[in-house]
Order: C-alpha cells, then sequence, then structure tokens
C-alpha cells in the first residue's frame, strides 16, 4: 500500500527579503515586489566596519574617529527569537531627535568637499564638545538606543566622501 | 602610418587611469559591502534579512506595498505621504528611496534634504528607513500621514536649514526638497508595511 506524500504544514512568510541584491516582498514563494538596488553606485573614501552589540537598556554611540562629516551609514540590528516580533526595533538618536529601525538603516549624504564648507550634506557623528553625556546630541553624534532588557547585535558600516579640498 | 599617441605628461593630470581602485559601496548576493577593484574590504551579509508584514498571521493587522517614481523639481519639494499602506496611524515599515540626478549635475551637487517630523537630513542616491509597526497604535514606524504646509506656530532652537515647513511634529510624511536650481532629481519609492 502506497503511502502518502508528507504535506509540510509550515507557515509562509510574509514580509520582505533581500534576493541577490533585489529587495522582494514575498508571500511564500511568490514575489509581490521588487526594487532593484544593484545598480547602487556610491564611491567612498575612509570607511570603518565593525560588529558589536547593543546591551538592554543601553546606548552605543557610533563613533566616527578619523572620519570626516559621513556620507554613507549602514546599520543592521539582529534581535533574539525571544524577543515579540513588534518589539524588535532600537531607536536610533540623532540632532536630539528618535528615530525608529528594526532590521537595517541605510543613510546616504554628500559631504561638502569645497570651501567655504558647508554643513548638515553629509551625517555629523562627532558629538561637538565631545561631552558624550549630552542626552540628545543636538550638534552632532549617532547614538544606537536599545530600550528592551535583551542585547541587540549589530553591524555597522561608516564611511565618508572624498577629503576637504 | 595612421596617428601615433603619445603619452603628453602634459594631460596625464587629466586621464582617469585609476578608476578601478575606487571604493565603491556595492550590492551582491544578498551582500552589501565596500570593494576596491575586485577586492572585498568588508562585507556584511543581509541574507538572512526579514521584515514580517504587518499582515502577516502573526502580527494580525493590516499590511501593504507600494512603488512609486516622483520628480524632484529644481528648487522645489515633494511631499510623500503613503496613508494607504500605513496602518492606522500612518505608519509604515519600510522606505527605500534610490535618487537619480541629471548627468550634467556635478557629482558636489548630488544631494537632497528631507524633513521628518521638524528635522531636516540629507540623501544623496539611497535611503533605506525601517521600523516596527503595530495594529492600532502608534509604535516604532515611519509615520506617512498627512503634512501640512498649514504653518502655525513651529518654535525650534536653533532653526534649521533649510527652513521647517510642517507647522506640527503630529503630522506626518516626509518632505524632499532639491537645493538645486536648475535640475531635476527622479526617486524611485518603495514603502512596505
Amino acid at each position: 500500500m502506497a503511502t502518502p506524500p508528507i504535506v509540510c504544514n509550515t507557515i509562509d512568510f510574509e514580509g520582505v527579503i533581500f534576493q541577490r541584491c533585489n529587495l522582494q516582498v514575498i508571500k511564500g514563494s511568490t514575489v509581490i515586489k521588487e526594487m532593484s538596488l544593484c545598480d547602487t553606485d556610491i564611491t567612498i573614501n575612509n570607511y570603518s566596519s565593525f560588529i558589536g552589540c547593543v546591551y538592554g537598556r543601553s546606548s552605543l554611540l557610533l563613533s566616527s574617529e578619523g572620519l570626516n562629516e559621513i556620507s554613507f551609514i549602514m546599520i543592521k540590528a539582529t534581535y533574539p527569537a525571544s524577543l515579540p516580533v513588534y518589539n524588535r526595533f532600537i531607536n536610533i538618536i540623532y540632532n536630539g531627535k528618535y528615530l525608529p529601525m528594526s532590521n537595517l538603516t541605510i543613510f546616504t549624504g554628500n559631504p561638502s568637499n569645497t570651501s567655504p564648507y558647508l554643513y548638515n550634506k553629509g551625517w555629523d557623528l562627532v558629538p561637538n564638545g565631545g561631552e558624550i553625556q549630552s542626552p540628545f546630541f543636538q550638534e552632532g553624534g549617532m547614538l544606537l538606543y536599545n530600550p528592551h532588557n535583551v542585547r541587540v547585535n549589530i553591524d555597522v558600516i561608516l564611511a565618508d566622501g572624498f577629503s576637504i579640498q | 602610418m595612421g596617428q601615433i599617441y603619445r603619452t603628453n605628461p602634459l594631460y596625464i593630470k587629466y586621464l582617469d587611469c585609476n578608476r578601478s581602485v575606487d571604493r565603491k559601496i556595492f550590492f551582491q548576493t544578498c551582500n552589501i559591502g565596500i570593494k576596491e577593484g575586485s577586492n572585498i574590504l568588508s562585507s556584511v551579509s543581509l541574507c538572512d534579512f526579514q521584515l514580517e508584514s504587518l499582515g502577516s498571521s502573526e502580527l494580525g493587522g493590516c499590511g501593504g506595498s507600494l512603488k512609486r517614481n516622483a520628480i524632484v523639481p529644481p528648487s522645489g519639494n515633494y511631499v510623500l505621504i503613503s496613508p494607504e499602506v500605513g496602518q492606522e496611524h500612518g505608519e509604515v515599515q519600510m522606505i527605500v528611496i534610490k535618487v537619480k540626478y541629471d548627468k550634467n549635475l556635478p557629482q558636489e551637487e548630488r544631494y537632497l534634504n528631507w524633513e521628518y517630523k521638524g528635522s531636516v537630513y540629507p540623501i544623496s542616491s539611497l535611503m533605506v528607513l525601517t521600523g516596527r509597526t503595530k495594529s492600532g497604535e502608534s509604535w516604532n514606524g515611519w509615520d506617512l500621514s498627512s503634512y501640512t504646509n498649514n504653518i502655525t506656530s513651529p518654535q525650534f532652537t536653533p532653526s534649521p536649514f533649510p527652513a521647517i515647513t510642517s507647522p506640527d511634529l503630529s503630522f506626518g510624511g516626509i518632505m524632499f526638497s532639491n537645493p538645486n536650481e536648475k535640475y531635476n532629481a527622479e526617486l524611485e519609492i518603495f514603502i512596505f508595511n
């Protein structure tokens, strides 16, 4: 007597993934929408990349030591499976504002390379005056704040454009 | 005999013989990284990237997605709102913006400003924003509910540049401004919730 085929009772994932260099909205195996990032062509100069974590109820200052005003920021966050999906977020604190982030953030800018220097074309990651205690970083500096009790792992790439002439 | 080309040192300074060693950000096989010529200097895998739709069975809300193209005219702006994809309070979980510039626009002028909740930030060619939304309440998404230019009582210190035009931080939307006076900028927009 033949055995019936095995049917795996998996729940179809519904959301966004990366497939090669494309961002895809999928529902199960069906691609609903797609946006290509294959044509990304961003020239950078110096860079810094690191892997680390933000402890629960803590903040991490993104250090840009050795870099000028930043032209590229990538932050990837990975959460423990024990954290409910709706709580898988952290906050980016920049210029006194809390910005949300779940898995991925990419910022770009075009820092000035002319004289006189024009500010605010790039991302300023240097806390002015070095006052890391400044609660809202109104004058530069970027913090990652983890409001949860569990640790969040992060991958970061920071890069500047070409040197100031 | 055909023309003989010479490597006149007077002109060498104008040659860009070093293109292959530019450091570039790349997306390749679900990785993002930096390469210098063919050497990969740093790479982060996005193969495990998964952002669940609010409409998935686990989250039980109403999700959605859209793609859109928009033009930001010279010295003009474009306001991005998307209440059709956002949850009840207009929040969405992902915004991706790609910017294309006119080929005649000098490299140093290739940027836009974007304003969100009373603060102004830069963008050159790419931006990816993510957050988390919850059904029925404001949570930690990006607010793309309606935006208004009805200035009432903005009080910002220090005064940001360009000037803020959104009067009330409870309003949503992202306003992209093109500081260039001559050329359009084209936005390719992807929104997901």
